[in-house]
C-alpha cells in the first residue's frame, strides 16, 4: 500500500464513492481529487493504491462491486460495496526515486540505458498513442496531433520556457484515446524525470509540472495520476526501471522496460514515451551545464 | 452527410478496444469518419477540428465517453453505432457469463479434469505459467514467443519425464480433440496424425488432406526450434510416441524445416520403430521412400497426398504433381512481361509457406519476405490477424520496374482475421494499375490456404482474389512453381 494514503483510509474515518471497477482495479473516491485504488496483489504497487489478496477464482469485477457503492472505515479497515479491506494485511510502500546521474560516466551510462529502453519500446510498444513520438510512425490523426504536441512540450521543457511548457504541455492533457489518454500518460512520465533527485531540472520546471497537473482538464483517474506524477510519485515498476537505467547492466534494463510497456493497453508505452522524453531533455540540460 | 453523436456517462474501455472499435466503426460502408474518446476538453478539440463537435459531445463530462460518426446517410450513422453498441453490449454479457481466474491454480482448481493449458503472455512470462501448468499434470500449448532456449529445453525435459507435451513456445497451430486451437484450420476428423513444427505448413498439409477427402486424428506442434541440435527434437520424438499409441491415430504425418542433422538421425530412428506409417516431410527434400517405409515428401501438398493415400490403404503417388497445366499458364504470363521484369516478390503471412516457396525460386534476384517474422511483427499484430500491414509492400513491389511475379499468401481459419482477401483485394488492383501505368505487367498469383468450413469461407476469398485479377493456385508449391516458371528462360 502507498504509506501516504495510509492514515487517509485507515487512520480516520473514511466515506467515498467506487468510480470504476476493473478486473484488476477498483478505483474510488472521496472528492474529485483524491481516487484512490485496490488493485489485484499481482499489480505493482503505486501511488494511492493498496494492493489485496482476492480470491484467485475471483477478479475484482466479479465481486459485485459496483460504480456508486459506498466505501466506508469499518472497526479493521475499509468496506468496499460488500468487500472487507482488513488494513493488518497491507505493507506500507514508498516511491523513491534514484537520483539523475551527476557525473559525466554515470551519464553516459545513462545514455547507453536509454538507447537499450528507446529500443524496446520501438519493439515491444503498443500503437495508437505515443508509440509514435519514439517510432516516428504516426498514422491516425489522433497520433499525428499527439506527436506534433508532444514535441512542442518537449521543446519547451528543453529551452527552458515555463509559458511555454504550460501552454503546450496543457494541449496535451487530456488528448488520446483510452481511461488514461495517451499525452496524460506521456505528460506523467515526464514528470516523473523532472522530479529525480539531482536532476538538471529545476524549480521551475517543477512548478510548470504541478501547474499542469493541477489545472488538468481530464478524466478522474488521469488527474488523480498527473497530480502524484507531478510531485515524483509512479508506479513501483517505474522505480526500478529508473533504478536499472542509472544503476544495473542492460538486460536488466531490457526486462524492466518490458514491464512497464505491459502495463495497461496503451498506457506503459505512452508513460514509457514520456520517461524517455524526459530521460533524453534531462540529458541535452546536463550536457549544456558541463558545456 | 450525417454527424450522430452517442454519449456514455461515465463509460470506461481501455484503449487498445477503443481503436478496435473505431477501426470496425470506420470500415463500415457509408462511414467516412469514425471517433471514439473520452470527452476531455483536448478530446473534443480534435473532434471540432474534423467537425464532428456537436452541442451534446461538447457537454459531456471528461469521465464520459463520445462515439462519433460522419457517414452518407443516416442509416449508415445508425449502423456504425449500432454495431459500436453490439460490440461493447455482448463484452458486457460475456463479463457476466465467462469464469476468469487470476492464476491457473485457481483455474484448475475450478476445471478438476482439464488436461491442457493454452499460454499466451509476454515471453519473460511465459515459462513461469508453463511450468506451473505442468507442475498441475497438464500438456501445455505455449503460443508465446521470446522464451529462451534455455526455458525451452528445461521445459521439455520436465514434460518428458512427466509423461506431458510441451507444444511450442512460438506454437501457433493445434488440433485437439478436434478442438482447434490458435491458427488452425476447421478440417474434417479422421485417422491422420500430424506433428508440425511450422504453424503455416501444418495449416498446409491439413486443408490439403481435408480436399482430399481425408481427416485428423490430432494435430500437434512442437515450436520452430524443437528440431535443432540444442532442444533435439524432444517434443516432436514425444508426439510420434503418442500419436504411435493413439488408437484413432492411423497414419502420422511429421513437418519441419530442415532438422539438425543429428536431430533428423533420431527420428529417423523413432520412424523405424513405429508400428504406423510416417509420412515425413522435411522443406526441400525430394519425394522418397526410405527404409522402414518412411515416406518423405518434397512439398507440403505431396505430404497431404501421401498421407491421405496410406490413410486409405492405397500406396502414395510415386509421380510429383502434374505441372503441365502450369507450365501453359506460365508461358502465357511470360509472353505478356516487359524487358526487365525477371524477379519474384513474395510476400507472405505464413513462414514455412514463404520458405517453401522461397526455395523454388530459379536463380538470383528475387525476394521473399516473411511479414509474420519477429522484425515485423515486434510491436504490431502478425499478417494473419492484421493483412493491411501487407498493402504498402504490395504497392512497393508494383513500383519495381524488375518485379514480374507478385506471390501471395491468404491464411485462412479460426484465429486469422475475418476477411484477409477482402483487405488484400484493392491493393492488388492497386498493384496492377501502377504497373499498367508504367508500361508493364504484373502478374500477381494468390494462394488461399483454407477450407470452405473456415470462418472466412474459400470460395468467397478466393473469388475476390481472382476479381481484382490474381491468378489463383492450388496450393503454395503450385503457386511458388507458377512463379517460377513465368520468370524462368528455360521452362
Amino acid at each position: 500500500m502507498d504509506a501516504a494514503i495510509g492514515d487517509a483510509l485507515f487512520g480516520r474515518l473514511f466515506r467515498g464513492r467506487v468510480h470504476s471497477v476493473f478486473a484488476q482495479a477498483v478505483n474510488f473516491a472521496a472528492s474529485r481529487t483524491r481516487l484512490y485504488s485496490l488493485v489485484a496483489e499481482e499489480l505493482d504497487d503505486a501511488p494511492g493504491t493498496v494492493r489485496v489478496r482476492v480470491s484467485q477464482d475471483r477478479p475484482l469485477d466479479n465481486l459485485g462491486i459496483r460504480p456508486g457503492d459506498a466505501v466506508i472505515s469499518t472497526a479493521g479497515g475499509l468496506s468496499c460495496g460488500s468487500v472487507p479491506v482488513l488494513a493488518a494485511n497491507v505493507r506500507p510502500w514508498s516511491p523513491t526515486l534514484p537520483p539523475f546521474p551527476s557525473t559525466p560516466a554515470g551519464r553516459r551510462r545513462l545514455a547507453a540505458s536509454l538507447d537499450i529502453f528507446i529500443n524496446a519500446i520501438v519493439a515491444y510498444g503498443r500503437e495508437g498513442g505515443l508509440k509514435a513520438f519514439i517510432s516516428g510512425d504516426a498514422r491516425t490523426l489522433i497520433e499525428k496531433r499527439l506527436v506534433e504536441r508532444a514535441a512542442a512540450v518537449v521543446s519547451a521543457f528543453v529551452a527552458g520556457s515555463p509559458d511555454e511548457a504550460l501552454t503546450t504541455g496543457k494541449g496535451l492533457i487530456g488528448l488520446g484515446t483510452g481511461l488514461t489518454p495517451s499525452g496524460d500518460d506521456f505528460l506523467a512520465g515526464m514528470m516523473v524525470i523532472i522530479n529525480m533527485p539531482a536532476g538538471p531540472f529545476d524549480r521551475q520546471h517543477r512548478k510548470v509540472a504541478a501547474a499542469l497537473a493541477a489545472g488538468a482538464e481530464t478524466g478522474t483517474v488521469s488527474r488523480a495520476m498527473l497530480r502524484h506524477a507531478a510531485r515524483g510519485r509512479t508506479r513501483a515498476g517505474v522505480v526500478a526501471l529508473l533504478e536499472a537505467m542509472t544503476d544495473r547492466p542492460p538486460h536488466d534494463v531490457a526486462a524492466a522496460a518490458r514491464k512497464v510497456l505491459c502495463s495497461g493497453a496503451t498506457s506503459g508505452t505512452d508513460l514509457a514515451a514520456g520517461i524517455a522524453a524526459g530521460l533524453s531533455a534531462g540529458l541535452e540540460l546536463a550536457g549544456e551545464e558541463e558545456e | 452527410m450525417t454527424v450522430r453523436i452517442d454519449i456514455r456517462e461515465n463509460t470506461y474501455y481501455d484503449s487498445v478496444t477503443l481503436m478496435a472499435l473505431t477501426q470496425k466503426m470506420a470500415a463500415h460502408p457509408g462511414v467516412t469518419e469514425a471517433v471514439a474518446v473520452m470527452a476531455t476538453p483536448m478530446n473534443k478539440d480534435l473532434l471540432a477540428g474534423v467537425g464532428l463537435l456537436t452541442a451534446a459531445a461538447d457537454a459531456a463530462g471528461a469521465d464520459d465517453l463520445i462515439v462519433a460518426i460522419r457517414a452518407e446517410s443516416d442509416a449508415a450513422c445508425e449502423a456504425a453505432l449500432a454495431l459500436f453498441a453490439g460490440a461493447t453490449a455482448r463484452r458486457a454479457e460475456d463479463k457476466k457469463t465467462a469464469v476468469s481466474f487470476t492464476s491457473l491454480d485457481a483455474a484448475v482448481r475450478h476445471l478438476p479434469g482439464a488436461n491442457l493449458a493454452v499460454i499466451s503472455v509476454p515471453g519473460e512470462y511465459a515459462a513461469r505459467e508453463a511450468r506451473a501448468a505442468l507442475r498441475n499434470g497438464l500438456h501445455v500449448m505455449l503460443f508465446s514467443d521470446n522464451v529462451s532456449l534455455a526455458d525451452e529445453i528445461d521445459l521439455k525435459t520436465t514434460a518428458h519425464e512427466k509423461g506431458l507435451l510441451v507444444m511450442g513456445p512460438d506454437c501457433g497451430t493445434a488440433i485437439v480433440n478436434g478442438v482447434a486451437l490458435c491458427f488452425a484450420n476447421a478440417v474434417r476428423r479422421g485417422n491422420i496424425g500430424v506433428v508440425g513444427a511450422s504453424g503455416t505448413g501444418t495449416q498446409e498439409v491439413t486443408v490439403h488432406i481435408d480436399r482430399l477427402g481425408g481427416g485428423v486424428s490430432q494435430v500437434l506442434g512442437t515450436g520452430g526450434r524443437d528440431l535443432g541440435a540444442e532442444v533435439g527434437g524432444i517434443m516432436m520424438l514425444d508426439c510420434l510416441a503418442a500419436l504411435s499409441k493413439d488408437e484413432a491415430t492411423g497414419v502420422i504425418v511429421l513437418i519441419s524445416k530442415p532438422p539438425a542433422p543429428s536431430v533428423a538421425d533420431k527420428i529417423v530412428a523413432a520412424i523405424q520403430t513405429c508400428p504406423k506409417p510416417v509420412v515425413v516431410c522435411f522443406l526441400g527434400g525430394a519425394n522418397a521412400v526410405g527404409a522402414g517405409g518412411t515416406y518423405f515428401a518434397a512439398t507440403l501438398e505431396e505430404a497431404a497426398r501421401a498421407a491421405v493415400a496410406l490413410a486409405t490403404g492405397d500406396k502414395p503417388p510415386s509421380q510429383a504433381c502434374s505441372h503441365e497445366k502450369l507450365a501453359t499458364m506460365a508461358t502465357v504470363a511470360r509472353a505478356k512481361l516487359a524487358p526487365g521484369q525477371h524477379a519474384i516478390r513474395g510476400l507472405y503471412c505464413g513462414g514455412t509457406l514463404c520458405q517453401e516457396a522461397a526455395r523454388t525460386a530459379p536463380g538470383e534476384g528475387h525476394i521473399f519476405i516473411d511479414l509474420g517474422d519477429d522484425d515485423y511483427t515486434k510491436g504490431k499484430p502478425h499478417p494473419m490477424i492484421e493483412p493491411s500491414l501487407r498493402l504498402p509492400y504490395i504497392l512497393e513491389a508494383a513500383r519495381d520496374p524488375s518485379v514480374a511475379v507478385l506471390l501471395l499468401d491468404v491464411v485462412l481459419g479460426y484465429g486469422a482475421h475475418p476477411d484477409p482477401a477482402g483487405v488484400t483485394a484493392s491493393a492488388i488492383v492497386q498493384a496492377r494499375e501502377i504497373a499498367r501505368a508504367a508500361g508493364r505487367h504484373l502478374e500477381v498469383i494468390a494462394y488461399v490456404c483454407g477450407t470452405d468450413a473456415d470462418p472466412q469461407g474459400k470460395a468467397g476469398q478466393e473469388s475476390k482474389l481472382a476479381a481484382a485479377g490474381a491468378t489463383l493456385a492450388k496450393s503454395n508449391a503450385r503457386g511458388a512453381y507458377l512463379a517460377a516458371a513465368v520468370v524462368s528462360r528455360e521452362v
